[in-house]
């Protein structure tokens, strides 16, 4: 098995960038979890493929370029990329291009090793053309690793699964009209509460977090350092504008703003109460099916309108996969300890 | 959004805008504040906010020393160093 990472994992030695210039030198002092357990395994690694800045691509517009992992996957220059996949774009574009990207539940695979950008929604997903690939690997990445503060006490994960398993599906008919299911999955309706809230709660938490997680970058320390700055102040600030992109610093601006006295109870505070009602009511419809299904992308909407379907497992921490599903494109959602009930539906519908 | 919070929140971050970046950000900014807004009509009452979707506390790690990355590994990660430390620009006039 030939695996890539995406650039915001770190191989010992190798220069890690999180796509940003703002770690365009920065050597690798340690490798991560991830890359540890697939070389344990006998996967042979073959390189790395570019993110966009801290996975964050066009968080403020329309843009949308095809990823690189999604590139290296469809040349066949690998079977599997490690990806960290916050803001959606690979649960999006991979089932548009034939590919499957799954998503593990928080807390399943280590993080130790990746590039932070949104702390609570940060997790090792596996990007693959065949679903026994994928399985694979995933199988071999998850587990406990005491490197990880959120890592999940020692429980064994296997992945190995049919395609025949028979599962509900929870389908938003306020989302979907007519769609096809395989023969191995049973429809229940089921209502998308709070979907209007998804993205507003998600760009509150994920600047708020990006915003954290980029106070590291300096100009001291390592990475990007501006050229002539006459003072201290003076050589943060340069390094920083001249470092980041402006996604990144309109979403550190604005998780500044967020967290600001003026704004943090009606904005982050509220968010995280938001974010406590979204989990309870969707961890408590995932008791009653196997998984939800949503579609990938929404006719008609705008990338942010878009951003609630990304953000629904997300923020509650389900596990979730992105398949090319008969005459449609679905991201499954489930709750943790359903993966396979999960994966056997999707594989099941994969064309 | 206007001009002067968006500055007051780049001295924040330590970043400054040049005047187009701060003309698009003000834009992307103001058309999502609007949606912020449906966050004021949820009853939150009861909910506690939810700081991490794990129900883990106090999490530790057996105490067994490990190798860790050292001064001269990550010195060597810094644009400048001078005699075992980070060099930065003078810090007093």
């Amino acid at each position: 098995m030939r695996f890539m990472m995406q650039d915001s994992i770190m191989a010992a030695g190798a220069v890690c960038t999180a796509g940003s210039k703002m770690l365009y030198n920065f050597k690798a002092p340690l490798s991560a979890t991830v890359y540890e357990k697939c070389l344990k395994k006998g996967m042979e690694f073959v390189g790395f493929t570019l993110p966009c800045e801290f996975g964050a691509d066009s968080l403020f517009d329309s843009l949308d370029g095809l990823d690189p992992a999604v590139t290296a996957l469809s040349e066949g220059r690998c079977d599997a990329v490690l990806c960290n996949d916050v803001f959606g774009k690979l649960r999006r574009q991979a089932p548009l291009n034939g590919l499957i990207y799954m998503q593990p539940a928080y807390g399943t695979v280590s993080r130790y090793g990746l590039i932070p950008a949104v702390s609570s929604m940060d997790q090792i997903g596996v990007l693959c053309r065949e679903f026994k690939d994928g399985l694979a690997v995933l199988s071999a990445i998850s587990g406990y690793d005491s490197f990880d503060g959120t890592s999940l006490p020692a429980i064994t994960y296997d992945y190995n699964t049919g395609r025949e398993r028979e599962g509900t599906v929870g389908l938003p008919g306020s989302i979907f009209g007519e769609i096809r299911l395989a023969d191995n999955a049973i429809a229940s309706e089921i209502e998308l509460k709070y979907f209007e809230l998804l993205a507003p709660v998600f760009y509150i938490l994920a600047c708020a977090e990006i915003s954290n997680n980029t106070t590291r970058y300096d100009g001291v320390k390592f990475g990007y350092r501006a050229e002539d700055a006459g003072n201290l102040e003076e050589l943060y600030i340069k390094s920083r504008s001249e470092g980041f992109g402006r996604d990144i610093q309109l979403a550190s601006v604005m998780g500044c703003m967020v967290l600001s006295h003026e704004h943090y109870d009606g904005l982050y505070y509220k968010s995280m109460q938001v974010r406590r009602l979204v989990k309870e009511y969707y961890a408590g419809l995932l008791e009653k099916v196997d998984a939800i299904a949503l579609p990938v992308k929404l006719d008609g909407r705008g990338k942010y309108e878009q951003a609630g379907l990304y953000a629904l497992p997300l923020l509650g921490g389900f596990a979730c996969v992105s398949v090319p599903y008969k005459n449609n494109c679905l991201q499954f959602v489930c709750a943790r300890g359903k993966e396979n009930a999960m994966f056997s539906l999707a594989w099941e519908g994969m064309q | 959004m206007t001009d002067e919070s968006l500055k007051l929140f780049e001295a924040s971050a330590k970043l400054e805008f040049d005047s187009d970046t701060r003309q698009w950000a003000a834009g992307a900014v103001n058309r999502l504040e609007e949606s912020f807004e449906k966050l004021g009509q949820v009853d939150t009452r009861d909910a506690a906010p939810l700081i991490s979707v794990l129900d883990m506390r106090n999490v530790f790690r057996e105490d067994i020393a490990k190798k860790p990355v050292t001064r001269e590994e990550l010195l060597s990660l810094a644009p400048e160093e001078y005699d075992g430390y980070f060099q930065v620009p003078r810090t007093i006039e």
